[in-house]
């Protein structure tokens, strides 16, 4: 286990190209964090800096207060005790899975009696043991990853770095697979840092989340924190469906659209006289078809222009007076309301969220 | 810091690259800035300087002209020719239900094997107008006197005849895998669109094969155009030159004549690099969305009646151009007086007894067998680290590696051969009348067919799979030693084998290279040719074809079936 430490990381890519643009983190020990954007954010190249496959232009990856890359010298991956599962998986062809698995145990000054009882060990926790003599080409997708995973696992490493382990398996074995990873990680405690594009991916594995653009981290936080108090508009909007709507900053708690006025959740960098945006969550929307007094706080009226039936829930796309864009709202099918029906919606301040 | 950390600023891998780099400047720049550089120079003899006379005797006399124009002609009859041949036949073999199209495929694909040269050779046994059997068949069944003929090899057409029997298997493999990417769902897609099967194939099919036709022209085209041996075999007899047999003709002269054979190449030069770059450009467009994608099922065209006739019209360029001239070879290998045909009376061994008490045969043998174990071992390793560092593309300049070991594809056989005449004849590199400069003519002939078939090996090669050996404690080294080289393995003997075979049998390079000790099989054939030693020949030729066949069955065993497909991926 480990702490890992990136400061000032900068990776230039030809002339121009900041890939990695003067990144700060900390990871604990033990943590699991994500880093999750959308494909050319840079999170990749992130975790190829910290594995010492790329070497940074300038900054630090520090592990255990140790620095292992600066702009200068680089210790190379095989010296970092770390490991890495891979998007190809990466399972040698012409190995067993046995001999994949206690491939890295060499590397370790083990006795050939310890290292095949590590790996079998291994094996039986990721449910392969039954598996052991067999060659990748004759697994399956699944199988393939459980076999990654336990080879990274196995030598104890003191970073788990992984790079989008999930964007080749079909979306059921995608969903066990999560909750694999985050029993492995419970089980072993291992620091990992865990590359992903899909939101539900970081949401279900990670202690936290930092969500990358362009280079940059926009936000570092809890998963909770990050769905429910996102600080900047792409992080409400790409991680989970949300409305954002543009105007101005009135006071600390008021928002001003233009056409009207939202009561908001008390925000610190929601300075009055700022241009902006709100997010609101379309779940968070209250829909209802009893009229009511059009200038209650946080009630708008609005009319139905298209529905979208989902199975478990309904998503409503009402047009309000003085908005440009369609609101979405997001109900239980139990509600249901007439194309071009009037409507009344409801927005609880806590869910309007401002966002730079 | 530890010494365990790698400083940035050297890396010791660069050493490896800058070995390969110049290893490929060596090879291809070199002869070709000697090639160009000679072309303007007055020839020692005369007082050495610079000068543009040798262009003006190159190029303004008839003599010198005419070889011009027949190489033309001669090229687009055969490109145009082959076109037809290859791409019909690839069309049955990938379109139609005709019987056993991986037969006909394989066929093809081992018509290769055969040295065009030796092909042209089993047609004189076939159709020179006095020994030619079917000759003979002819004067038989109509009663005629030793004169009269039906056919004479000896003439354009007979040259353009079997120049395209060696050459339409280029356009077949092309357009076969043009063909085979095209998935019937795009089709389908026509039909359902209203499209009747022949509006299909006119406005779907046909365009989505065009870069593949292209290509196949392309390449028969320059093929005909740098051919050495087919000429020399079949059109000086018939007193036509072409530009290759000009060239040799002029490195033969009394007089030293290299400055104007150097400017006589230069044009050819120029085309085959321009042909090379149209075709890349061609093959290279992205516009052709479904060839490489993940191409559906396809459906053949049902041939009904058609389905035999169309069969045999498909076997006919194969005999004509593997079946007929192997069983020509092998019989009159046997035969003691060519053209009395195969009685008891007239069969021996002599022609065998003969070329293995022949000194000038034993030593081209063993030069042939050494030059071809070094020149493939060479060239596999050279073009094995340039594949690699192009697809890991480990140092900024990977492209110009790639472009250096592919260029060679642009650089005829003969004009090499006079770079590297010109390179090595003078000081300090004295290599001629040694077998290095005709390994190093080897190494770089072939350079592109290694570095190909490496590059497709090492595609399969995911990095992730170095990568993942190498974050679990395996240093550069031990991750070559244990993942690279296993997987690596079969491209890499694919590679030697593929070289090995065209060593075996250069002709091109070879005939303006060698000395009396170092000549090499080819070139003995060409002597023993000039004295009409044909039977003996045709006992060569089998000990040649047997040396190539084990080399593809070797391949067939080490590699898979599939491993001369390697050829078709350039």
């Amino acid at each position: 286990m480990a702490t890992l430490d990136l400061s000032k990381l900068l990776k230039v890519f030809g002339t121009d190209v900041r890939a990695v643009d003067e990144i700060d983190l900390h990871i604990e020990h033990g943590e699991l964090i994500s880093l999750l954007g959308p494909s050319g954010c840079g999170k990749t190249t992130t975790l190829r800096l910290i594995a010492g496959f790329l070497d940074p232009n300038s900054g630090e990856v520090i592990v255990d207060n140790k620095v292992v890359s600066d702009g200068n010298k680089i210790l190379p991956p095989e010296k970092r005790n770390m490991s890495m599962i891979f998007q190809s998986y990466a399972i040698w062809p012409h190995k067993t899975v046995f001999q994949n698995v206690s491939y890295g145990l060499k590397f370790r000054n083990l006795t050939n009696h310890e290292s095949e009882k590590r790996a079998k060990k291994m094996l039986s926790v990721v449910r392969m043991e039954h598996l052991a003599d067999r060659y990748p080409g004759e697994l399956s997708g699944g199988q393939q990853q459980r076999v990654a995973l336990a080879r990274a696992i196995v030598v104890e490493p003191a970073i788990l770095l992984l790079d989008e382990p999930l964007s080749n398996l079909d979306a059921n074995l995608r969903e066990e697979m999560r909750f694999e990873i985050r029993r492995l990680h419970d089980e072993f405690h291992i620091t990992s840092v865990y590359v992903t594009h899909d939101q539900s991916e970081a949401m279900v594995t990670s202690d936290r989340i930092c969500v990358m653009n362009d280079g940059k981290i926009e936000q570092v936080g809890k998963p909770q924190e990050i769905y429910d108090e996102p600080k900047t508009r792409f992080v409400a909007e790409f991680v989970g469906v949300t409305n954002s709507l543009e105007g101005k900053v009135i006071s600390s708690s008021v928002f001003d659209t233009g056409s009207m006025k939202l009561k908001m959740k008390e925000n610190q960098i929601a300075v009055p006289g700022n241009q902006g945006f709100v997010s609101i969550r379309p779940h968070r929307i209250g829909i209802s078809s009893v009229k009511t007094d059009k200038n209650s706080e946080n009630m708008l009226t609005g009319r139905v222009k298209r529905s979208f039936y989902f199975g478990s829930t309904v998503d409503y796309l009402i047009e309000v007076e003085g908005m440009d864009d369609l609101l979405r709202v997001i109900v239980d099918p139990v509600n249901s309301f007439q194309l071009d029906s009037e409507v009344t919606l409801e927005i609880d301040a806590e869910s309007v969220v401002f966002v730079e | 810091m530890s010494s365990d950390e790698t400083s940035k600023k050297f890396d010791p891998s660069f050493l490896v690259w800058a070995t390969v780099a110049v290893a490929l400047l060596i090879l291809i720049v070199n002869p070709v800035y000697y090639l160009v550089q000679e072309s303007f120079l007055i020839s020692e003899e005369e007082g050495g300087g610079w000068t543009l006379q040798n262009f003006i005797i190159a190029f303004t006399s008839e003599e010198h002209l005419i070889p011009i124009y027949w190489t033309l002609i001669v090229s687009i009859l055969v490109g145009t020719l082959s076109l037809l041949v290859g791409a019909i036949l690839a069309w049955c073999v990938s379109r139609t239900d005709i019987p056993c199209p991986g037969m006909i495929r394989n066929s093809v694909l081992i018509s290769f094997v055969t040295p065009p040269f030796l092909g042209a050779i089993a047609w004189i046994f076939l159709a020179g107008p006095r020994m030619g059997w079917l000759n003979i068949i002819y004067r038989g069944i109509f009663g005629l006197g030793p004169d009269s003929y039906l056919f004479d090899i000896f003439t354009i057409s007979g040259l353009v005849f079997s120049m395209t029997l060696f050459n339409f298997p280029l356009v077949f493999i092309v357009v076969l895998a043009g063909l085979n990417n095209i998935s019937s769902d795009v089709e389908d897609a026509a039909n359902i669109a209203g499209g009747g099967t022949f509006s299909t194939m006119l406005n779907i099919t046909l365009p989505l094969a065009l870069p593949a036709l292209c290509a196949g022209f392309i390449l028969a085209l320059l093929e005909a155009m740098i051919l050495f041996g087919i000429p020399n075999v079949l059109a000086i007899p018939a007193g036509i030159e072409v530009m290759t047999t000009q060239l040799r003709s002029f490195m033969v002269a009394e007089d030293d004549m290299l400055g104007i054979a150097s400017a006589y190449s230069l044009p050819m030069l120029a085309t085959a690099f321009f042909l090379v770059y149209i075709r890349r450009y061609i093959l290279g467009r992205r516009g052709y969305a479904t060839i490489g994608g993940k191409g559906g099922q396809r459906r053949p065209q049902v041939l009904g009646f058609w389905r035999i006739p169309v069969f045999m019209l498909c076997l006919l360029p194969i005999i004509c151009s593997v079946v007929l001239p192997s069983f020509m070879l092998i019989s009159t290998s046997f035969l003691n007086t060519i053209g009395y045909g195969l009685q008891i009376s007239n069969l021996t061994f002599d022609n065998y007894r003969f070329i293995f008490s022949n000194d000038a045969f034993i030593i081209s043998l063993k030069n042939t067998i050494i030059l071809a174990i070094l020149a493939s071992t060479l060239c596999t390793l050279i073009a094995a680290v340039s594949a690699y560092i192009t697809q890991r593309q480990l140092v900024k300049g990977h492209k110009y590696i790639s472009f250096l070991a592919t260029a060679p594809i642009g650089i005829p056989g003969i004009v090499l051969a006079i770079g590297l005449f010109s390179a090595y004849t003078k000081e300090p590199f004295l290599l001629y009348g040694t077998l290095w400069i005709m390994m190093l003519a080897y190494v770089t002939k072939y350079m592109p067919l290694a570095f190909q078939t490496s590059n497709a090996g090492l595609m399969n090669i995911h990095f992730e799979l170095e990568e993942s050996c190498r974050i679990l404690g395996a240093s550069r080294f031990r991750v070559f030693k244990d993942i690279t080289i296993p997987l690596f393995k079969v491209s890499l003997i694919a590679s030697w084998i593929l070289v090995f075979m065209p060593c075996l049998r250069e002709l091109s390079a070879s005939i303006m290279l060698w000395t009396t000790d170092t000549k090499v099989i080819s070139v003995v054939i060409m002597d023993f040719y000039e004295e009409a030693l044909l039977g003996q020949i045709s006992a060569i030729a089998v000990v040649l074809l047997s040396l190539t066949l084990i080399a593809v069955f070797s391949g067939f065993r080490f590699v898979g079936r599939d491993f001369m497909q390697a050829r078709e991926k350039n």
